[in-house]
């Protein structure tokens, strides 16, 4: 019988339009042009999902509470292979993108339920070299451990520049406090001639520079649009985010990256010109297959 | 900056009932080390005010709805909430969700005193708990053989050990004669609130059991205890022929919370015996009895057994089920009949019982031994607290350098 590929997520990649549902939802379709059987299990039915030995666990987006250390332990117990596959620090570090770094990360209560969960897995995948970095930070135990950096999928096909006069500045979910509020608002009022919009990321009233200027929130579909209207785009965050498809999205839509060293996809050495990273980001899926499918029994 | 802690022990210090007790003597040992800020919805009903320097926060549920904990744990910016009291009123509350959700850390110093099996909403309820503190050891011992974690050392509530210690028979005649007990009558005393699970009938038969064998002992019986609660004292006393030989607290002064605690000390004193047959998960009056050298005649069942050491241990001979589907103990009349006759065989010499005394002064004082206990429990908490990281850290320095560096891709 040949095995099945079970995502484990918090949030059901074909239904929620978060990043690592985007992610997971390009990883799924290839997957399953590719012939692979892939179920989908969010935490609602984790517990009454019948799990057999041939199957691979992809656990990808899982939250400490959602998909707690026993059902790791259970599948540890029957020999069941999983990769691990966080899109943010969950589980250890409930903060997931408030990820502070600080020294007493490492002594954190909730590493050490999941150091073993991490090192017992046949994978793990990192969604860039500075997202390892940061797991590193928290768990130097896993240095040695397999793994494979596998950028955010973007299609190119559907972030490019559409040749429109630019002006401005655009920052996605840049008023989330963890994204940079602070450091956005700071740059804005530092660059008083700069004009800067932000759309998303934004759940409450904001007291705002005059120069920065809230847009709304957009589907994924339309960002491209948008992106398309600008000259640069902006993204300040104050701690390590793994990715960060926005600051590759509006890359290949045209904007110069205005940004810090905070930023996941910026720390692939290939991110220097929009072809690498067209190249790269669109065969995401496919890095992603080939480092996971040998996993599996034929 | 001192770590801030709402406590919730229901009663304000001023207040002599047992948790108004525990409140009075310990928040001021706690506020040495921590912020403390007393929440006492009973008497505080509407307003703020202070014990000594420690603000005392008001308001009820059905005044200010479920949410008036969160409201003034959140308002004071507290680190932690410490409820005292009974668990299973605290488990059918809201309280176990807010701790789920990481809105309150919530401690709970409280009474184990079911039998097993435990009902199902003590279980679920108890689990969100991010430490429980037990009042008996009988009671960490019952949790964790329910395979609770998340159990701290049992810690027993204390007494003012300089007011509660061993006095003469005869010292406070006037309260003595108060309470109906006369010097050559063997004097016998309840101390309990009138609840269904306080077994009073069972404490009745024993002592008319006792009577009817021995009916040359002059008995005189004091009850302090409401006559109206789950029972009515005065119908049970006439039903148990023992209205004739038994004087109750004055229902007013016990409803005012009004008897000070230096009223009880001399009220025990003047007793003779104790009669405290209940399944308890502490058991105040077994502890202030044999304080001041009075032996005390308990249930071999719950704390009792671990607090019991000048007294005389009877066994359950029943259980009974409570509305909640709780199991309480039910003691044998017989055996408390019994151990009456032998604490008056024994004659009225206290340094018989002098164990039970010294037990307590050994154990149970505020500041050599429970505050200690909680001052090493709360640090441990807070550092627990600390690595669990509650509030959303700030990023470190070191991000903090690189976020401001500029990088620009064209």
């Amino acid at each position: 019988m040949r095995s099945r590929f079970i995502l484990w997520q918090v949030y059901h990649p074909l239904q929620a339009e978060g990043g690592a549902q985007v992610t997971d939802k390009a990883h799924i379709l290839y997957g399953q042009e590719q012939g692979y059987h892939i179920e989908v299990v969010t935490p609602d039915r984790v517990n009454s999902f019948l799990m057999l030995e041939d199957d691979v666990v992809i656990a990808s987006n899982i939250t400490a509470d959602t998909f707690p250390p026993p059902l790791f332990q259970n599948l540890i117990s029957r020999g069941i292979k999983y990769v691990f596959f966080p899109h943010d620090y969950a589980p250890i570090c409930k903060h997931r993108l408030f990820f502070p770094m600080r020294p007493e990360c490492h002594s954190c209560a909730q590493r050490e339920a999941w150091l073993p969960i991490l090192l017992h897995s046949a994978l793990i995948i990192w969604l860039s070299p500075l997202h390892r970095q940061g797991w590193l930070f928290l768990c130097p135990e896993i240095r040695q451990h397999p793994y494979a950096l596998i950028p955010s999928p973007i299609d190119p096909e559907k972030f490019y520049d559409m040749g429109r006069p630019r002006k401005d500045i655009i920052s996605a979910a840049g008023l989330w406090p963890f994204k940079g509020r602070g450091n956005l608002i700071a740059w804005a009022k530092e660059h008083p001639e700069e004009q800067v919009d932000v759309c998303g990321g934004i759940q409450e009233d904001i007291l705002l520079p005059s120069n920065v200027k809230y847009i709304g929130d957009f589907p994924h579909a339309q960002m491209n649009e948008i992106f398309n209207n600008y000259e640069r785009s902006l993204f300040l965050p104050n701690t390590p985010q793994p990715f960060n498809r926005f600051v590759a999205e509006s890359y290949l839509s045209g904007c110069k990256l205005m940004g810090n060293r905070l930023i996941g996809c910026l720390s692939y050495p290939w991110f220097k010109s929009r072809e690498e990273v067209a190249r790269y980001c669109s065969q995401s899926p496919v890095m992603f297959w080939r480092a996971v499918a040998p996993l599996a029994r034929v | 900056m001192k770590p801030k802690i709402l406590w919730n022990a229901k009663d304000h210090p001023c207040l002599n009932s047992g948790y108004g007790l525990i409140t009075r003597h310990l928040t001021p040992l706690l506020s040495k080390r921590y912020e403390v800020i007393i929440y006492a919805p009973v008497y505080q009903k509407d307003h703020i005010g202070r014990y000594q320097k420690m603000l005392v926060l008001p308001g009820t549920k059905p005044d200010y709805g479920e949410e008036l904990i969160l409201n003034h744990y959140r308002e004071h910016g507290c680190n932690a909430l410490i409820m005292v009291g009974d668990m299973w009123p605290v488990v059918r509350s809201d309280l176990p969700k807010l701790a789920a959700a990481e809105e309150v850390y919530w401690i709970q110093w409280g009474a184990v005193d079911y039998l097993p099996p435990w009902p199902n909403f003590i279980l679920e309820g108890l689990r969100y708990c991010h430490k429980i503190v037990p009042f008996s050891q009988w009671g960490e011992g019952k949790l964790r053989e329910y395979g609770f974690t998340n159990v701290a050392p049992a810690i027993w509530p204390g007494l003012d050990t300089k007011l509660w210690k061993p006095y003469p028979r005869n010292n406070f005649p006037k309260v003595a004669s108060s309470l109906g007990f006369e010097e050559d009558s063997f004097r016998i005393l309840i101390v309990a609130a009138n609840q269904g699970r306080k077994n009073f009938p069972e404490h009745f038969e024993g002592i008319r059991l006792f009577r009817q064998k021995n009916p040359e002992v002059k008995i005189k019986l004091y009850v302090h205890s409401t006559i109206k609660g789950d029972r009515n004292l005065i119908d049970d006393l006439h039903y148990f022929q023992l209205a004739d030989m038994t004087r109750i607290a004055d229902e007013y002064t016990v409803a005012c919370g009004a008897y000070s605690e230096e009223h009880m000390v001399m009220m025990f004193a003047s007793a003779d015996v104790v009669v405290a047959a209940a399944l308890e998960g502490y058991g105040f009056a077994t502890v202030q009895a044999q304080a001041v050298g009075v032996p005390v005649i308990t249930l071999n069942e719950g704390a009792s057994q671990e607090l019991t050491h000048g007294g005389i241990l009877i066994p359950p001979k029943d259980w009974s089920m409570e509305i909640s589907n709780i199991k309480k103990a039910v003691p044998n009349e017989m055996a408390i009949a019994t151990g009456l006759e032998e604490i008056w065989r024994r004659g009225p010499d206290r340094a018989r019982w002098s164990k039970g005394a010294e037990w307590v002064a050994a154990n149970l004082d505020w500041e050599r031994h429970v505050a200690p206990q909680w001052y090493q429990l709360l640090d441990r908490c807070f550092e627990e607290k600390k690595r669990q990281c509650w509030s959303v850290p700030e990023p470190s320095k070191r991000l903090n350098k690189q976020a401001r560096a500029i990088v620009e891709v064209v």
